[in-house]
C-alpha cells in the first residue's frame, strides 16, 4: 500500500471510531460538503436529517476534507443558493497564522510549515478575541465554542443568540470593532476630557487601559492615565492612537466573519492537508500551550509512533509542529514522529522512505 | 410596562409629537381611510404638504394642523401614502425628514421616561446602565445600556462617531446617553416610516382611490421634484463594445491578462480599479457583484490564485480593509509608470474620464443618426 492508501487507512479507522465525537449542532439546516481523498473536487449541497446519519455517511465516504455551513437553511440540500432559504449565520472568528505579523508565522509561510511558535501566537491572539467576547460581548464560555483548525490556528464559533441574525453590514461593525479599524480615542474622553477607561472597568475601558499602559511611555502615561484632563493634549495623544489600536485588535480574517454563507470545517475532523483532528477546545485547552493543543490534535492510532522521510526542499523552520527535525537535510531520510512526517508529506514537503 | 408621565399628563401633546407611535394610531384608528382619501381637497392640501416638505427639508405646519392633533396625525399618513405612489428616490428623503421631526421632540424630552418608553415601542430593548455595569465612572456618564445587535440594527452608518469601534462596549451591551438614544429612535422610526410607505405601495385598492383622485397632480409633483436625468450613461454604456471605449492603456493591460500573462502589480492594480469604478459608477453594478466581475477577469492570469484576488479587490471596492474605494491612478501617474502607451495623447486627466469622454461623442453620434434617419423618413 501506498503512502497515500495507508493516510486513507488512518482517515477511514478516524472516522469509525473517532477520538471526539463529532459534533454539528443544527446539522439538519446546515449544507455539508467534503472533498474525496485523490481528489481536487468539492462536493457540495449535501444534507443531513441527524448527526447520525452524518456519522455513517462520514464513515463510509472517507472524505478528505469535509465542511459545513456557517449558515442556516430553510432547504440546505438546495444546490441553487438562491433557492436555499438563508435563516441565520453562526458569527465565526477566523484567526489564522498566515495573517499574524509574527517572526514565527513569517517563517512558517515562507516554508509552508507551521511552527509551534507560530500556533502559539495564534493561541495568544484567539486568547484576546476570547477576553473580547467575554468581557465587550458579553458571552459566557458556553455561549462560544473554540476550534482548532487542524493546521496554523483557531475558529471560533457564535453558534446562539441575537447575534446570529445580524446581516453583512452589522457584521463589518462587528469585524471593525475587533478589528479596532477606526478606533479614535479622543471618543473616549468625558465633558471634563478625562478618559473614561481603568483597570477594573467593566468592557472595553479595562481593554484600553491595559493598552495604554502597554504601549505609552512614562510621562505620556502617567498624563493619561491620572485624572487630568488630556483633551489639550489630543494631538500628542493622537500619535498614540494607531498603537494603542493594535494593542486593541483582535487579528482575525475578515472575510471569514463577513461571509454569512461561510463553509468551515466540522469541528473534530480531520484535516486532509495535515493529517491533525480540527479540534474542539475548552478554553483551559487555549489557556496552556501550543504543545498540548497539538498533541490534543494528534489521532490516537499515530500518537508516539515514528516513520522515515526525506525533505523535498530545505524548511525555513527547524520546529515543526513542536518536534524539531533538521531543515536542510535534503539528501538523506531522518525519523520524526509519524504526525510530522503525514503532516510534511500532506503538504507536499517531504516523501515517506519505504522500509 | 409602565406609562410615562408625558403620556399620561397630555396625550394631545404625546400624539402631537410622536406621530408615528401605537398611540397616535390608536388616536384616528376609527377614521375609514377609504373616505378619507377620496376628499379630493384633502388630499389636495396634503400634496402642498409633501412638496414643501421635501422642498424645505423640514415639516413645517400650517396654523390648522397646530391646533387639530386628528387632522395632522391624517394629514401626516395620508402623505405617506401618497408618497408610497412616487419615485422610491423620494421615499427616503420623505422618511427621513419625518422621523427628524419626531427625533427633535424626543430629544427636547424632559420626561426620560418618556424616551425610554418610545424607544421600546419602536424594538429598541433599553435598560437603565446601572443594571449592566457595576463601575460608577460609566454610570455617570451614561445613562442607558442597548444590547449589541439592537445597536447595530439601527445605529447610523457612515459616521465616524457611530462605529461601533468608538462605542463604550461592555457586556453585550453598548452605553449610550439619552440623547444618543433619542438618534437611535429617529433611526428605527424611518426605518418604520420605510416600511409603511412599503406596504402602502402594495397596495392596489388606495393606489386606484388616489389615481382617480389626482392623478395628474401626482405625475406633476413628481416631476418637479426628481431631478432630470438625460439619456442615461449606463444604459447607452450596455450597449457598446468595451474596447471601443476604454483607453488604450486599459486595453493593454486587458490583452496582456486575457492572453495568460503575467502583468505587473500596478498594471493589475489600474485594472481592478478601473474596471470596478466603471462597472459600479458608470454601469451602476452593485459593488458585490462588480468585484465578481473583475475576479472573473483575473482568472486568466499566470498565478490566480482565487481567494488572494477577491481579497484585494474588495480592498479597492471599499469592501474590507481601509473602506476606501480607490480610483485608478492618474494619466501622469500611469504615464511615469510606463504604463500609458499614447504619452498622455487621450486629453484626459484619468482613465475613466476616457470613458466618460467617448460615452459623450457615441451619444451625440446616436442623437444625430436618430434626427438625421427622422428627416429621411419625413
Ligand atoms: S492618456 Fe490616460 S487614458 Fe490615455 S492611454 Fe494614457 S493613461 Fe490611458
Amino acid at each position: 500500500m501506498g503512502i497515500e492508501g495507508i493516510i486513507r487507512a488512518i482517515f477511514r479507522s478516524y472516522y469509525r471510531n473517532p477520538d471526539r465525537e463529532i459534533e454539528i449542532p443544527d446539522i439538519e439546516r446546515r449544507e455539508i460538503a467534503y472533498q474525496p481523498f485523490g481528489k481536487e473536487v468539492m462536493i457540495r449541497h449535501l444534507a443531513f436529517s441527524s448527526v447520525d446519519e452524518f456519522r455513517r455517511f462520514i464513515v463510509k465516504n472517507t472524505p478528505s476534507h469535509v465542511y459545513y455551513s456557517t449558515a442556516r437553511y430553510r432547504d440546505p440540500g438546495n444546490p441553487d443558493m438562491e433557492r436555499k432559504g438563508w435563516l441565520n449565520a453562526d458569527i465565526v472568528f477566523d484567526i489564522d497564522g498566515d495573517h499574524l505579523p509574527t517572526e514565527g508565522c513569517r517563517l512558517s509561510e515562507e516554508s509552508g510549515a507551521v511552527c509551534i511558535e507560530c500556533l502559539d501566537d495564534a493561541r495568544h491572539e484567539t486568547l484576546k478575541l476570547v477576553d473580547l467576547l467575554e468581557n465587550d460581548l458579553g458571552l459566557s464560555e458556553s455561549e462560544y465554542s473554540i476550534t482548532f483548525s487542524g493546521h496554523r490556528g483557531f475558529h471560533v464559533h457564535v453558534e446562539s443568540g441575537p447575534l446570529l441574525e445580524l446581516g453583512q453590514d452589522e457584521r463589518r461593525e462587528l469585524v471593525d470593532y475587533v478589528r479596532a479599524v477606526g478606533f479614535s480615542i479622543e471618543r473616549f474622553l468625558d465633558m471634563r476630557g478625562r478618559l473614561v477607561a481603568g483597570p477594573d472597568m467593566d468592557g472595553v475601558g479595562s481593554r484600553i487601559w491595559r493598552c495604554i499602559e502597554n504601549v505609552l511611555d512614562e510621562r505620556m502615561r502617567s498624563m493619561v492615565l491620572g485624572l487630568r484632563s488630556v483633551r489639550k493634549y489630543v494631538s500628542r495623544i493622537r500619535r498614540f492612537e494607531n498603537s494603542v489600536a493594535s494593542c486593541l485588535a483582535v487579528m482575525i480574517d475578515e472575510i471569514v466573519t463577513l461571509d454569512i454563507k461561510r463553509l468551515i470545517r466540522v469541528p473534530n475532523s480531520l484535516h486532509g492537508k495535515t493529517g491533525l483532528i480540527v479540534s474542539r477546545l475548552s478554553k483551559q485547552d487555549l489557556e496552556k500551550d501550543a504543545l498540548h493543543i497539538v498533541e490534543l490534535s494528534v489521532p490516537r492510532m499515530i500518537r508516539g509512533k515514528r516513520m522515515r522521510i526525506v525533505l523535498r526542499k530545505r524548511l525555513a523552520v527547524r520546529n515543526v509542529l513542536g518536534e524539531d527535525i533538521d531543515p536542510d537535510r535534503i539528501d538523506e531520510s531522518q525519523e520524526v514522529s509519524t504526525y510530522v512526517g503525514v503532516y510534511l508529506i500532506r503538504r507536499g514537503l517531504a516523501d515517506p522512505v519505504e522500509e | 410596562m409602565v406609562l410615562p408621565r408625558c403620556l399620561i399628563d397630555d396625550y394631545d401633546r404625546f400624539t402631537f409629537r410622536y406621530p408615528f407611535t401605537r398611540e397616535a394610531k390608536q388616536r384616528v384608528s376609527n377614521v375609514v381611510i377609504e373616505d378619507v382619501l377620496k376628499d379630493r381637497e384633502f388630499l389636495l392640501r396634503c400634496l402642498e404638504f409633501i412638496e414643501r416638505t421635501l422642498r424645505t427639508g423640514r415639516i413645517e405646519l400650517p396654523s390648522d394642523l397646530l391646533e387639530d392633533v386628528e387632522k395632522l396625525l391624517l394629514t401626516l399618513y395620508t402623505s405617506i401614502i401618497i408618497v408610497s405612489l412616487l419615485d422610491k428616490r423620494l421615499w427616503t428623503r420623505f422618511a427621513d425628514i419625518l422621523s427628524k421631526y419626531f427625533s427633535s421632540n424626543l430629544e427636547s424630552e424632559v420626561d426620560r421616561e418618556c424616551i425610554t418608553y418610545i424607544a421600546e415601542e419602536f424594538g429598541i430593548d433599553v435598560k437603565n446602565v446601572r443594571k449592566v455595569v457595576r463601575c460608577e465612572k460609566l454610570q455617570i456618564f451614561f445613562d442607558v445600556a442597548v444590547p449589541l445587535h439592537i445597536y447595530l440594527r439601527y445605529c447610523p452608518r457612515n459616521d465616524p462617531n457611530w462605529k461601533l469601534v468608538n462605542r463604550y462596549v461592555a457586556r453585550g451591551h453598548v452605553l449610550l446617553t439619552y440623547r444618543d438614544l433619542a438618534r437611535l429612535v429617529e433611526e428605527a422610526v424611518e426605518k418604520h416610516i420605510v416600511n409603511m410607505l412599503e406596504n402602502a405601495s402594495k397596495n392596489d385598492i388606495i393606489r386606484e382611490i388616489i389615481v382617480e383622485q389626482i392623478g395628474n397632480e401626482l405625475k406633476k409633483l413628481e416631476t418637479k421634484l426628481l431631478p432630470r436625468t438625460a439619456l442615461s450613461i449606463s444604459k447607452l454604456a450596455r450597449n457598446v463594445s468595451e474596447n471601443q471605449i476604454f483607453p488604450p492603456c486599459i486595453n493593454l493591460i486587458l490583452a496582456d491578462v486575457r492572453s495568460g500573462g503575467n502583468p505587473s502589480h500596478m498594471a493589475r492594480f489600474t485594472l481592478a480599479s478601473f474596471l470596478l469604478n466603471y462597472y459600479v459608477k458608470i454601469l451602476k453594478i452593485p459593488v458585490e457583484e462588480a468585484v465578481e466581475k473583475v475576479v472573473d477577469v483575473f482568472r486568466s492570469v499566470a498565478d490566480f490564485d482565487e481567494r488572494k484576488t477577491r481579497y484585494q479587490v474588495q480592498h479597492i471596492a471599499g469592501l474590507v480593509g481601509g473602506r476606501k474605494f480607490y480610483l485608478p491612478p492618474s494619466c501622469d501617474e500611469l504615464r511615469s509608470l510606463g504604463l500609458c502607451p499614447t504619452e498622455g495623447k487621450c486629453r484626459v486627466k484619468n482613465p475613466l474620464g476616457y470613458v466618460v469622454k467617448m460615452m459623450k461623442s457615441l451619444r451625440r453620434e446616436r442623437t444625430e443618426n436618430r434626427k438625421r434617419e427622422a428627416v429621411n423618413e419625413v
